[in-house]
């Protein structure tokens, strides 16, 4: 009971965490989101590049602490690439940054909310009826 | 403009985070796999509460347990002397630990909103806008439209993050960070997709 009241308060402890941060570099500024995918501005790309090199980083040295869950290559990974940068860029947001944008005030980010419900349902559906292949991820 | 954080304040920030996710819930960061959770609430409950019936009933679980051992072994099987106690062999960086529960996806997303919400009333930026951006509004010619390009482009990332099986923190982030060659893959076409999207929009976008 304990260890589960503590997994909860961590969660929401990473959730504010998360929340705070990509409010604070800008990811859910549309504008900025759109300077830097038209590659006019390159504070918001150099952040999301030294990210990955920190975690890069901090993984090797100690890699002892962590189990590696590389991701594995399935059919989906092209297309579903294609269809998540596109509407990343004519929405402005990934399924972390629409809840960023509805904290910050932004109403139509509701809009981009349920589309992305609807996204998630309408894979769901289609996956089980037309493709077979084991995505094997995000299921934690 | 809004003032943000810089480049490196931002990048150690969200990289540091990678890192304390993966310390602290033994997964790694992602939200595409907890909109999966969201979407399938009901599913979620019901093996849930399937799940904790079988734990508490222990008949059950006996027999489903010997039905598995015969079905693997048939009758040849080991002696139970020989096997480790499950108990002492309790890994907290096993995958199997990791499971976070739905209850736990979506308490992690509200708290996304959440933390935006707290920084946007301590920065003194939290307005309630009809409009998304400017930009947006210019693209689509008008407000209302603005928000069927937001609707579209939701559908778009929530069916392709399902499909890729990750996003810009799934893939791009913790994915690339731990040097997995799938997400670097993933990465590097949704970014160029993006960028080609949004190099056409400022092409056609109204001076």
């Amino acid at each position: 009971m304990m260890e589960t009241a503590t997994r909860y308060a961590l969660h929401a402890l990473m959730g504010l965490c998360m929340g705070v941060i990509l409010a604070g570099i800008g990811f859910a500024d549309y504008d900025e989101l759109h300077r830097m995918l038209s590659l006019q501005d390159s504070r918001m790309l150099l952040s999301f590049v030294l990210s990955i090199a920190v975690a890069a980083v901090m993984f090797l040295l100690f890699k002892k602490h962590f189990t590696t869950q590389k991701k594995m290559f399935h059919p989906g990974i092209i297309p579903g690439s294609v269809l998540f940068g596109t509407g990343w860029a004519i929405c402005g947001a990934c399924p972390a940054i629409v809840f960023v944008q509805l904290g910050l005030g932004k109403l139509p980010a509701l809009m981009t909310l349920v589309g992305i419900f609807v996204g998630v349902k309408l894979y769901r559906l289609v996956h089980a009826r037309y493709f077979r292949w084991d995505t094997g991820s995000c299921s934690t | 403009m809004t003032e943000y954080w810089t480049w490196w304040q931002g990048g150690l920030a969200l990289g540091s985070l990678v890192v304390l996710f993966r310390l602290v819930l033994h997964r790694p960061l992602g939200v595409s796999g907890s909109w999966l959770k969201l979407a399938s609430t009901r599913e979620e409950i019901k093996s849930e509460q399937q799940a904790q019936a079988f734990v508490s009933d222990r008949a059950l679980m006996d027999n489903a347990l010997y039905e598995a051992t015969l079905a693997e072994f048939g009758d040849a099987v080991p002696g139970t002397t020989d096997l480790p106690d499950p108990g002492s062999q309790k890994d907290t960086n096993s995958p199997r630990n990791s499971s976070a529960s739905f209850g736990q996806h979506a308490v992690f997303l509200f708290f996304i909103f959440i933390g935006a919400l707290l920084f946007a009333f301590a920065t003194d930026r939290f307005s309630l806008d009809l409009e998304l951006s400017q930009t947006l509004t210019q693209l689509s010619h008008g407000l209302a439209s603005s928000w069927v390009y937001l609707l579209l482009g939701g559908v778009m990332v929530g069916f392709g993050t399902q499909m890729a099986s990750g996003c810009t923190s799934g893939h791009g982030l913790s994915g690339c960070a731990q040097g997995s060659p799938t997400s670097v893959v993933a990465t590097f076409i949704f970014f160029i997709c993006a960028v080609t999207t949004a190099v056409f929009f400022s092409m056609v976008l109204p001076q």
